[in-house]
């Protein structure tokens, strides 16, 4: 119940900075996805079943508020949301650098995994942006790895 | 339990639910553009949160504007008294040229029908998979909205159409940016007809179907719309040809960079009434 809630919140804090993000600038929606962040980010902590359950959670939120195919965001955040948890389980990737980079190809793989679908079995565009839309799993990799050295620090004290 | 399947529940899970979203995806084949019921509630959950949280950054930039940089809002101020006298005047040319046309009850029936023609709206949200598909505003049922209202900028140029899903306060509109919006427009100046569909990824537009031997059309033509798709009304400004190209294809390849400016997309007007029920 309690992992319930967690996930509930994550995802109504991932739409609330989504939409404080569009109020700053859109061009800031374009190069960081919030969404992506929190899917991989819940994986790294509950592992890959509460990934691939966020990811789908995450993915459909997005997909009510886009035109596009409603579920397609929502495939691609499942995949990633799983794979990443799963990965984390078999490899150590806590060292900051290793997260970085970790971090950095999940959110690559989502990016790649939602391009591939939407333009191959879709036939549906994404925003270029001058290819500034390709700089999201950089974003990603940045927000998500301070995002979760935050968490370990304040886990630790309170732990400690 | 199966061990077997003890074993493998974490994979049963995920297969589990790619399968409800293969199937989710599939079953909008029979509905087409129109949402399903899940869609729509979510939308309807979250998009009140959407509306508290520009209402938040509203209300903070009032703050700011208002109390601490003044000098901004003087030259605003300045700017918006400017804007009024010159719509004053244009109101005042456009009262006489229509008191010229229909006697003054008439007159005073249709400009309250005017008033009333056109909803203004804030835009709250951009889509959220691609910028250029949708944006969401703060005007829902609840203020008569309904799907396949034209939407068009400050000065009068055409960004959408109305469509769902549609809240009670909120509403999406399909930019025509958007690469599965068509907008049947004509050239101003030699009326050559074509329907405008967006890119979908740099914020252009394409006009279809216009023949390759077709050689009225230069560059730098403004486009309006023509009215013949019964969803826009006609003349409304759409945007300017960028280029022209021929392929080995049947008609040209013109790129037109629409009027919208995403930059100034804050404010929106809604056309709520047809301008042939107006006049």
């Amino acid at each position: 119940m309690r992992d319930v809630i967690h996930g509930g919140l994550g995802v109504l804090a991932a739409f609330i900075v989504y939409t404080a993000l569009d109020q700053i600038s859109v061009s800031l929606l374009v190069c960081i996805n919030v969404f992506t962040v929190t899917v991989i980010l819940f994986a790294l902590i509950k592992g890959e079943t509460g990934g691939a359950i966020m990811g789908m959670a995450c993915g459909l939120v997005i997909d009510s508020f886009s035109l596009g195919i409603f579920g397609l965001s929502g495939i691609a955040n499942t995949v990633t949301g799983f794979l990443a948890g799963y990965i984390s389980r078999k490899l150590n990737v806590l060292p900051f650098g290793r997260l970085f980079v970790f971090i950095g190809l999940m959110g690559a793989l989502d990016l790649g995994l939602w391009m591939l679908m939407a333009s191959v079995f879709f036939a549906e565009g994404f925003p270029w942006s001058g290819g500034f839309f390709l700089a999201q799993p950089l974003f990603t990799a940045v927000l998500g790895t301070f995002i979760f050295s935050l968490y370990r620090r304040i886990k630790a004290r309170h732990e400690g | 339990m199966p061990r077997f399947l003890k074993e493998q529940k974490k994979s049963l899970v995920f297969a589990g639910l790619l399968f409800i979203q293969l199937v989710v995806v599939s079953l909008q084949v029979p509905f087409g553009e129109e949402p399903s019921h899940f869609e729509k509630a979510v939308f309807f959950v979250f998009s009140p949160v959407q509306r508290a949280i520009h209402g938040l950054f509203h209300a903070a930039s009032n703050v700011w504007n208002r109390h601490i940089y003044l000098r901004q809002v003087e030259a605003q101020n300045q700017q918006l008294r400017d804007e009024l006298f010159h719509l004053q005047q244009m109101n005042m040319l456009l009262t006489n040229e229509l008191a010229g046309l229909k006697v003054t009850k008439e007159m005073g029936a249709t400009l309250s029908a005017l008033q009333r023609s056109f909803l203004v709206a804030d835009v709250i949200s951009v889509d959220a998979a691609n910028i250029y598909k949708s944006i969401i505003i703060n005007k829902g049922m609840r203020h008569g909205l309904a799907s396949n209202m034209a939407v068009v900028d400050r000065n009068g140029h055409l960004v959408g159409r109305i469509t769902n899903p549609i809240s009670l306060q909120e509403a999406t509109v399909q930019l025509l940016t958007d690469d599965n919006s068509a907008v049947s427009v004509h050239s101003e100046t030699n009326k050559v007809l074509g329907v405008l569909a967006g890119n979908g990824k740099s914020g252009t537009c394409w006009l279809k179907y216009v023949l390759a031997t077709n050689e009225q059309l230069v560059e730098g033509e403004e486009l309006i719309t023509s009215g013949f798709d019964k969803i826009f009304p006609p003349g409304i400004k759409v945007g300017k040809i960028l280029s022209i190209a021929t392929d080995n294809s049947l008609f040209k390849k013109i790129e037109v960079k629409p009027y919208l400016n995403f930059s100034e997309l804050s404010h929106v007007a809604v056309l709520t009434q047809k301008m042939d029920d107006v006049f």
